[in-house]
């Protein structure tokens, strides 16, 4: 992990742009710069918090040369969980620690699907994802409980301070770690050269469980960010996220094809991400593009997303050593 | 990219889009993030010259609406969802209704019936400064929070089609009188059904405060007056019509004695229908519900659907608008007086905050069907 690489900076400059171009839109006027700044940063991050819980997760698993697809569904599936949960400040000890350990449990078992029964990564989290899906739906059967409102404390986690403690700790000590220890080199060397890294005596198997067990774990997290800030879970919560997870991680510099990616890369991706579709959403009710677009402007979502993730590994294969380059 | 990049090296040209080499680390690199940052300063200044024309304008966003001129004033209407015929018609009715009074009208909202989309919405327009919010919720308990939070910037909040009762609210405008049209419904499947039978519910979400109250009206009204009625299951649609045929088909499949059916959505009513017509089970098993007239008009015709209620949902985008700017204007709705050209007000009987539109459903059956041709 290179200080300040020139990739991230100018992933930085792009999300200054974007920013300057799109916060308009959401109510940041001139006039009153600092408070009306304030409110679109507070919403944008709290957005942007659990997305980047997932994209951390994700991150780790594209070095290792893997994908998890199943990311939206195993969140949903833990928040549906949660939700069945009675309300009160007993659901701080009964709740979160089975949200956790379900969490890890989905998580474990993407891992060993992949290690064990060496199902590819990208068939055996597709699979996962319905399968999660599918038990989303088995777990609510259509109905909705909504006790997170009613825990007390809880909607802490969904404001800016409390998101932020939460996912602050996270890249601190998590990240901190993960920076500079082997695991994070033993993780590289497997996404670069799967065969190496075994003749190189790394436990392959168990570092990819330990891989996918990490995403399951920070699906719950994200899954408690979520739910704290909605106050709803329904069986058809998050669905497509995975998608705008992996686009923002990519964009962030990490390879698809292992063995190459930075968490803060995946940073600046998410933020990227979350700027551009608050900004699609504001865009659809502002007078003059309404007046100005034969279409509805909410509707180039997808366009925007897909010309992003290309426009930046466009500009990441570009920006690459050519020592990386070559490895690709 | 890899490879173009070696060709190039071999044969020693210079592809214009290939990454400059050999090395050419510093150099070759300072170049591109240095015109980005000249773009982005460009950028910048144009976004600074563009940036009055959001929503409301340079007027200060949060100062009370009573003085402002009409032109000036923004409500902000957000249904369940954006692309089905229901909502699409009750946007047709606000458009009529802000341009007649002059007010800007922001309709907009999610693809999907989803609380966390919405309340997304909701965030932006807080901070874009709209003078009303009215929100049909997906999930009344979820949009709490954010009802708050619009109120302390001092945006008058309604809800409508569908309500959020303990969210705090100023108004709801309420399209019919529950109580009646759950009472309707179930009158009107048990005379189909000649009082005896399975029959089951159809119904978009349980969450939904309107449908889930029908719901409750119709079991308590089957409860207390027809005892040979058993309701035997309950499916969730989503608001799709295809969904809700698949579903209807596998119900069918599972109770081959079900008699009846009472589908509460717009959505639930062709998808029910369809699934009847398909299975070869249309007369055999009764059908009703809410809907809109264009995609039940042949199942009416051919005798799968007898018939379905509904109100006029241009006219509840209509009265939406109509009362929100009387609220924003600091006037306070009371019953029987007009409001910006609306027609008289009925109160519910049961909540002081609640507008009815139309006490009486409209019934839509195979003899009237051709009168209501609104294009949805």
């Amino acid at each position: 992990m290179r200080r300040f690489a020139p990739p991230l900076l100018v992933l930085a400059l792009l999300l200054v742009v974007e920013v300057a171009l799109l916060a308009p839109l959401s109510g940041v006027r001139s006039s009153r710069i600092l408070p009306t700044f304030g409110a679109y940063a507070n919403d944008l991050l709290i957005e942007a918090v659990p997305i980047l819980l997932l994209a951390l997760g994700m991150t780790v698993v594209l070095i290792s040369g893997g994908i998890d697809l199943s990311v939206a569904s195993m969140t949903a599936l833990v928040a549906c969980v949660l939700s069945k949960f009675e309300p009160g400040p007993q659901f701080w000890v009964t709740a979160i620690p089975v949200g956790l350990a379900l969490g890890a449990g989905l998580g474990l078992a993407n891992g060993l699907l992949v290690a064990a029964c060496d199902v590819p990564p990208i068939i055996a989290t597709l699979g996962t994802l319905f399968l999660y899906r599918g038990l989303c739906e088995a777990v609510l059967k259509g109905a909705k409980y909504n006790p997170f409102f009613d825990v007390p404390g809880y909607s802490r986690l969904g404001e800016l301070p409390g998101a932020l403690a939460l996912v602050g700790a996270v890249l601190i000590l998590g990240g901190g770690w993960f920076r500079a220890s082997r695991w994070r080199r033993e993780i590289l060397m497997i996404g670069g050269n799967r065969l190496a890294a075994r003749y190189a005596a790394i436990a392959v198997g168990r570092r990819l469980i330990e891989v996918y067990t990490l995403s399951g774990v920070l699906a719950f997290l994200a899954a408690v960010c979520f739910t704290a800030h909605d106050g709803s879970a329904s069986q058809a919560s998050y669905m497509g996220l995975e998608l705008q997870v992996i686009v923002a991680v990519v964009l962030g510099g990490t390879a698809v094809t292992g063995g190459r990616g930075t968490l803060s890369g995946s940073i600046l991706g998410v933020l990227l991400m979350a700027v551009l579709v608050e900004g699609l959403q504001a865009g659809g009710s502002n007078f003059w593009i309404q007046e100005k677009m034969p279409f509805k402007f909410g509707n180039l979502r997808f366009v925007l997303l897909g010309s992003l993730l290309v426009l930046g590994v466009w500009i990441n294969a570009r920006l690459a050593r050519p020592s990386e380059r070559s490895s690709q | 990219m890899g490879m173009i990049s070696a060709l190039g090296r071999k044969y020693r040209v210079s592809l214009p889009l290939g990454p400059k080499h050999p090395p050419a680390y510093p150099p070759g690199r300072s170049g591109l993030p240095v015109r980005l940052c000249a773009v982005a300063l460009l950028l910048i200044a144009l976004a600074g010259c563009t940036q009055d024309s959001p929503a409301t304008g340079s007027g200060s966003p949060h100062a009370a609406g009573a003085g402002k001129p009409r032109d000036q004033i923004v409500v902000a209407m957000l249904p369940k969802l954006t692309n089905i015929a229901y909502f699409r018609a009750c946007q047709e009715g606000a458009k009529k209704a802000a341009g007649e009074l002059g007010v800007r009208l922001i309709y907009d909202g999610p693809t999907d019936p989803s609380a966390s989309d919405q309340n997304k919405f909701i965030e932006t327009w807080i901070r874009q400064g709209v003078d009303a919010i009215c929100i049909a919720p997906n999930e009344p308990k979820a949009i709490k929070r954010f009802v708050q939070q619009a109120k302390e910037s001092g945006i008058r909040i309604l809800t409508w089609d569908s309500d959020a009762p303990d969210s705090g609210r100023d108004l709801m405008v309420n399209q019919v009188d529950d109580k009646r049209l759950g009472e309707a419904l179930m009158d009107e499947i048990a005379r189909q059904m000649h009082e005896e039978g399975e029959w089951a519910v159809v119904i978009a979400s349980l969450s939904a405060d309107n449908l889930n109250t029908w719901r409750r009206y119709a079991e308590a009204r089957a409860a207390e007056k027809y005892p040979k009625l058993v309701k035997v299951d309950t499916v969730v649609t989503e608001e799709d019509v295809d969904k809700s045929r698949k579903l209807v088909e596998t119900l069918l499949n599972v109770h081959p004695n079900l008699k009846g059916m009472i589908a509460f959505d717009s959505n639930s009513v062709p998808g029910a229908a369809e699934a009847l017509k398909r299975t070869g089970k249309a007369g055999k098993v009764a059908l009703c519900g809410n809907s809109t007239p264009k995609p039940n008009k042949e199942y009416l015709k051919e005798g799968v659907l007898e018939s379905f209620y509904l109100w006029d949902p241009r006219q509840l985008g209509d009265l939406t608008v109509r009362l929100a700017v009387a609220l924003v204007e600091g006037k306070s709705p009371k019953a029987g007086e007009s409001m910006n050209g609306s027609p008289p007000l009925t109160f519910s009987p049961r909540d002081a905050t609640t507008v009815i539109m139309s006490p009486e459903p409209l019934k839509f059956t195979k003899e009237n069907i051709d009168r209501y041709d609104w294009g949805f």
